[in-house]
C-alpha cells in the first residue's frame, strides 16, 4: 500500500455562531415510489434515498472524492487492492451502530446478486472482500482507476445488516419506515403528496436545519409563485420569462451543468452515414451554439465533437470543433460529387438517391423534436431533406437497439439521443462505455450501429489500454488520442450538454453551497445552510384555521337565533 | 314488462358490457407498442440480461391468452394486480389518490349539478333577458380560456399576489394539505385540507356550474317551445307549474343520463387541475401509469371507471324508469 488518500470533511461553515432550526423546503416535480436503494428507477427516488442513505465517499462540489462514511481509503501501486476504513461515529437512525460488518454485508450482496439495478459493474471485477478490524479489504482482477472505484464503487449506498438481512431486496419497496445512515431520517410519506425529513441528531457531521419537506409541485409555474411567496426555498429550470424576475422576490440564480449530452446518431449501416467526409459535413453545418441559445434559452453548453466535456483533467483542446459552417457542409458535398441532379433542390448521394432522411425523436421531449426541426431548418440551404418524425421513446429506443431485441431494429436514418449517468472528463473509463465495441453500450448493437472503420478498431483498442493503464501521464495521453479519432471519425454527433437553472432564496436562509455540476439543493448546502435569523414560533394556518372557526360558529349561532 | 323485469334487462346488458370493456382494455394496451422494461433503458447498469429477469419476475414474458386468463381470475378474486411502479397492490394505489379525487371532484360535482341545473333553468326561464346574455357572455369566455391557465392565474393571484398586496387571506399553490398538519389535531388538519382545497375547487367548480347550466338552460329552451307545454299554459297553469311541472322534469331526463355517465368520470380525476395545483388525484396517477407503462395498475384504474361508468348509466336508466313511465314500458 502506497498510496493514502485520507480526507478530512471540511465544511464550509460561516464562521458565526450558528442559528439552529428551521425546515427547509425543496420541491420535486414528481413522486417517488419506492425508497430501495438497490432498485431505484427515477431521480426524484435518487433524490430522497439519498438524503436517508449514505455512501463510504460522496463526491464535493468539484467531483472530486469525499469522505462520508469511510474516513479514509489507499490503494495498492497496481490498483487491484483498495481498502477503506470506516469511522466509529457512524449510527443508524433507529440509534443501533454502525459497523463495518453493515458495510461488508452490503458489498457482500451486491458482488454476489448480478440482477440488484443500482449495482456497480466493478463488482464483477471483484475477486476477494474482506473485513480487517475496522477496513474493509476489496481485491479485484486488475486495477481499476481511482475515479472509477470512487466515483461508481464506492458510492454505493450502505444498508443496515439487521433491516435487510431477512428480507427479499428485489420485491421490497421499503417505503414505511426506511432507516439509513444519511444526514435526514424519514418520518412520513404522503404519496404523490409530500415527504418530511427531519435531521439526524447523531450523524457524524453537524446539521443546522431541524429538518426537510420535500412538497411534490407538478408544475414549474406553481412551483415559482410558491418560491416567490415564500412556501420553498429552492426550486430547478424556473420558466425562462419568470427567471429574470428572481431579485425581485429576494432569489438568486445559480446555473449548471447536468450529467447529460445529447448526440445526433446516424445509423451507419445505411449508406451514406457510414461516410466519414458526409458526417463531418453534416457537423459543420448544424449551428450548436444557437440550439444552447434559443431551444434551451442558453442552459447548457455545446458538446464537443470528442464526446468529452471540456473542462477537467482530459479534456484535448487538439481535437477538431466543428464549428458552424454551412458553406464548409456545402464544399464537402460538392467534393463528394453529391450534387442536386434533377434539380429537386435535395442532392443526390453516390449511388443516386436523394439525400433525405427522417429523424426519429422522442415525442415526449419537445426540446429534442425542436433540436431536430432546427437542423432541418440549418440542412436545408446544403440541398439535405430532414423529416421530422416524433415517436414515443419506447419504439424509438426499440428502434436504435437499445432493448437488445434485433426485431424491427436499426430501420431508421438518425436518431437524436442523449447520453447520461457519468462524468466523462472526470471518469477515464467513460470512453470505455461510449466508444469500445467490446462492451454492450459502446457496441455495434446500440448507439453507434454499423461504426466499423478502422478508427473503432484503434478506438477500442485505446479503450482497453485506458481500462488497465496504471500511470496517470499515460491515460491523459491515451485519451487524447482517442478524442482526436473520435472528433474526426465522429461515431456520434455530438449536439449540446444539457445545463440547469436554479433558483434559491437568499432572504431566510444563508450558507448555499454551489458548485458547477450541481444546484443549490446538495448534500453540502444540508449539512451547512442555516437560517438567518431564529425561526418564529407557531405554524400561521392554526391562526387561520382559529379564525374561521370562529366565523362559522358566529355565523351558525346568528343563524340558529335568526331561525328560532 | 314492468320495473322489475326492466331493472333485469338493465343489469344484465350492464354486465355484458362490462366484460366487453375490461376484454378491450385488457388486449388494447398490450398490443400497442412498448415495453415497460424500457424504464431501466437509459440505465447503463442494466443490460438486456437484466431486463429480461425483470420481465419474467412481473410475468411480462408470457403468452398473451395465458396473461388474459390470469388476469380473469385475479379479477374474480378481487385481485386488481400488483403496481411494478409503485411496489404496491393496485387497489391500495388506486385506494391512496381516491380520497382526495373523490374530496375535489366529489365536492365540485354535486355544486356543479345542483347549482348548474337550477342556474341553467333560471336562466332559460329569463331567456333574453340581460342575465341570460350575461350567463352566454360568461360561459363562452370562461370556455374560451384553458382551464389550466385559469387554475395559473388563480394561484397567480389568490396565492402569491394576495399576500404580495397584503389581503387578508391567500391560498396554498400547491397540494392537498401541509406537511405535518396530521399531527395537529382533527379540526386544525380538516381546516387545512379545506384551505388547500379552495383553489381547485373554484376553477373547477366555476367551470362545471357554467358547464352543467348550458345543458340545462339548453334542454329547457328545447322544451319551452313543444306544443304541450303551449297545452298547459292553455290549461291556465300558472307559469310555476309549467315550469317545474312540465318544462323542468322534462328538460332534466338528459341531465340525469349525464350524471351518470360522470360518475365513473370521477375516478379518472382531473388530470390538468391535479396537475396545476400538484393535487394527489387518481388523474395524476392514471396519467404517470400511462406514460410508464404500469399495466396492472392503468387495467385496475380502467375497469374501476368502466364498472363505475356502467353502475352510473345503470343507475340512470333506472331512475329513467321511475320518473318517465314511458320508458319502463315502451
Amino acid at each position: 500500500m502506497l498510496v493514502l488518500m485520507g480526507m478530512s470533511p471540511s465544511l464550509m461553515v460561516m464562521g458565526q455562531e450558528p442559528i439552529y432550526g428551521g425546515i427547509m423546503h425543496t420541491p420535486l416535480s414528481a413522486d417517488a415510489h419506492a425508497l430501495n436503494p438497490f432498485s431505484w428507477t427515477t431521480t426524484y427516488e435518487a433524490y430522497v434515498i439519498w438524503h436517508i442513505y449514505d455512501p463510504l465517499v460522496r463526491l464535493d462540489l468539484e467531483n472530486q472524492a469525499y469522505a462520508c462514511i469511510a474516513e479514509s481509503w489507499s490503494h495498492s501501486t497496481d490498483f487491484s487492492e483498495w481498502t477503506f476504513v470506516i469511522r466509529d461515529d457512524v449510527y443508524w437512525h433507529d440509534g443501533e451502530k454502525l459497523t463495518i460488518d453493515d458495510v461488508f454485508y452490503t458489498y457482500n450482496l451486491n458482488w454476489n446478486d448480478p440482477d440488484i439495478p443500482r449495482r456497480s459493474w466493478l463488482f464483477d471485477e471483484i475477486t476477494e472482500l474482506e473485513v480487517v478490524d475496522n477496513t474493509i479489504v476489496i481485491t479485484f482482477g486488475w486495477g481499476p482507476k481511482p475515479a472509477d472505484v470512487l466515483y461508481d464503487l464506492a458510492t454505493t449506498l450502505i444498508v443496515p445488516e439487521h433491516i435487510w438481512a431477512d428480507i427479499d431486496l428485489h420485491d421490497y419497496a421499503n417505503d414505511v419506515n426506511p432507516i439509513g445512515s444519511g444526514p435526514f431520517k424519514f418520518v412520513e410519506w404522503e404519496r404523490a403528496q409530500f415527504f418530511r425529513l427531519e435531521k439526524h441528531d447523531q450523524y457524524q457531521f453537524p446539521i443546522y436545519i431541524d429538518g426537510k419537506t420535500i412538497p411534490i409541485i407538478s408544475e414549474v409555474e406553481a412551483a415559482f409563485y410558491a418560491l416567490a411567496g415564500g412556501d420553498i426555498e429552492v426550486m430547478a429550470n424556473p420558466p425562462p420569462e419568470l427567471e429574470s424576475a428572481a431579485e425581485f422576490y429576494n432569489a438568486s440564480v445559480h446555473t449548471s451543468l447536468n450529467d447529460y449530452w445529447v448526440y445526433l446518431g446516424m445509423n451507419q449501416r445505411r449508406y451514406p452515414n457510414n461516410v466519414t467526409e458526409f458526417r463531418q459535413a453534416i457537423m459543420y453545418g448544424i449551428d450548436r451554439q444557437e440550439i444552447v441559445d434559443v431551444i434551451k434559452y442558453g442552459r447548457g453548453a455545446i458538446m464537443p465533437a470528442s464526446c468529452n466535456l471540456p473542462w477537467g483533467t482530459y479534456y484535448n483542446e487538439e481535437a477538431k470543433t466543428y464549428d458552424y459552417n454551412i458553406t464548409k457542409t456545402i464544399e464537402m458535398l460538392d467534393d463528394l460529387g453529391w450534387v442536386d441532379t434533377d434539380e429537386d433542390d435535395i442532392r443526390e448521394d453516390g449511388l443516386g438517391n436523394p439525400l433525405e432522411f427522417d429523424v426519429i425523436v422522442s415525442a415526449d421531449a419537445q426540446e429534442s423534436v425542436d433540436t431536430v426541426k432546427f437542423i432541418k431548418t440549418y440542412l436545408e440551404p446544403a440541398g439535405i431533406q430532414v423529416n421530422v418524425v416524433p415517436i414515443i421513446w419506447d419504439v424509438l429506443w426499440t428502434t436504435v437497439g437499445g432493448t437488445g431485441d434485433e426485431a424491427n431494429t436499426w430501420d431508421y436514418d438518425w436518431a437524436v439521443l442523449g447520453w447520461v449517468g457519468f462524468w466523462s472528463d472526470f471518469h477515464p473509463s467513460s470512453f470505455y462505455w461510449l466508444l469500445s465495441a467490446d462492451n454492450w453500450w459502446g457496441s455495434n448493437a446500440v448507439n453507434i450501429p454499423g461504426w466499423n472503420s478502422t478508427v473503432r478498431t484503434q478506438v477500442t483498442d485505446l479503450c482497453e489500454l485506458v481500462l488497465y493503464e496504471t500511470d496517470e501521464a499515460v491515460v491523459a495521453d491515451l485519451i487524447d488520442q482517442i478524442q482526436v479519432l473520435v472528433a474526426e471519425d465522429l461515431p456520434y454527433l455530438p449536439l449540446q450538454v444539457n445545463g440547469g437553472t436554479y433558483l434559491y432564496k437568499t432572504d431566510e436562509y444563508k450558507g448555499w453551497q454551489l458548485g458547477p455540476t450541481d444546484g443549490p439543493d446538495n448534500y453540502f448546502t444540508w449539512l451547512s445552510i442555516q437560517l438567518i435569523s431564529p425561526p418564529e414560533s407557531g405554524p400561521g394556518y392554526l391562526a387561520l384555521g382559529a379564525i374561521l372557526a370562529l366565523v362559522i360558529t358566529v355565523g351558525l349561532i346568528k343563524f340558529r337565533r335568526r331561525r328560532d | 314488462m314492468g320495473l322489475r323485469g326492466y331493472i333485469a334487462k338493465k343489469i344484465f346488458f350492464a354486465l355484458i358490457a362490462f366484460v366487453i370493456a375490461i376484454t378491450v382494455v385488457f388486449f388494447l394496451y398490450h398490443v400497442i407498442p412498448g415495453n415497460p422494461a424500457n424504464i431501466f433503458a437509459t440505465d447503463r447498469t442494466v443490460n438486456p440480461e437484466q431486463r429480461e429477469n425483470l420481465l419474467e419476475r412481473w410475468g411480462l414474458n408470457e403468452p398473451l391468452w395465458k396473461q388474459y386468463g390470469i388476469f380473469l381470475r385475479n379479477l374474480l378474486q378481487g385481485d386488481l394486480g400488483f403496481s411494478y411502479l409503485h411496489k404496491l397492490p393496485v387497489s391500495e394505489v388506486i385506494g391512496i389518490s381516491l380520497p382526495w379525487t373523490l374530496l375535489l371532484l366529489g365536492t365540485s360535482f354535486v355544486l356543479n349539478a345542483v347549482i348548474g341545473i337550477f342556474l341553467g333553468a333560471f336562466v332559460a326561464w329569463r331567456r333574453g333577458s340581460k342575465l341570460d346574455t350575461g350567463f352566454v357572455l360568461t360561459y363562452n369566455f370562461y370556455n374560451a380560456i384553458p382551464l389550466f391557465f385559469v387554475g395559473m392565474l388563480f394561484i397567480a393571484l389568490f396565492s402569491f399576489y394576495s399576500r404580495k398586496w397584503g389581503w387578508p387571506f391567500y391560498f396554498p399553490a400547491y397540494g392537498a394539505q401541509t406537511a405535518g398538519s396530521s399531527e395537529w389535531g382533527f379540526f386544525p388538519h380538516l381546516v387545512d385540507i379545506l384551505w388547500h382545497l379552495v383553489l381547485p375547487l373554484t376553477v373547477l367548480t366555476i367551470a362545471g356550474i357554467l358547464g352543467w347550466s348550458w345543458f340545462m338552460r339548453g334542454n329547457l329552451i328545447n322544451i319551452l317551445t313543444e306544443d304541450y307545454i303551449k297545452t298547459a299554459r292553455a290549461k291556465g297553469l300558472n307559469e310555476n307549474q309549467v315550469l317545474y311541472r312540465h318544462a323542468f322534469r322534462n328538460a332534466i331526463l338528459p341531465v340525469v343520463t349525464n350524471i351518470g355517465m360522470s360518475i365513473g368520470g370521477l375516478i379518472g380525476g382531473a388530470v390538468l387541475i391535479e396537475t396545476v395545483f400538484s393535487y394527489p388525484g387518481t388523474g395524476r396517477m392514471l396519467y404517470e401509469a400511462l406514460i410508464r407503462h404500469d399495466y396492472p395498475l392503468v387495467q385496475g384504474a380502467f375497469i374501476i371507471i368502466s364498472g363505475l361508468t356502467l353502475l352510473g348509466l345503470l343507475l340512470a336508466e333506472i331512475v329513467y324508469g321511475f320518473i318517465d313511465p314511458r320508458i319502463r314500458t315502451s
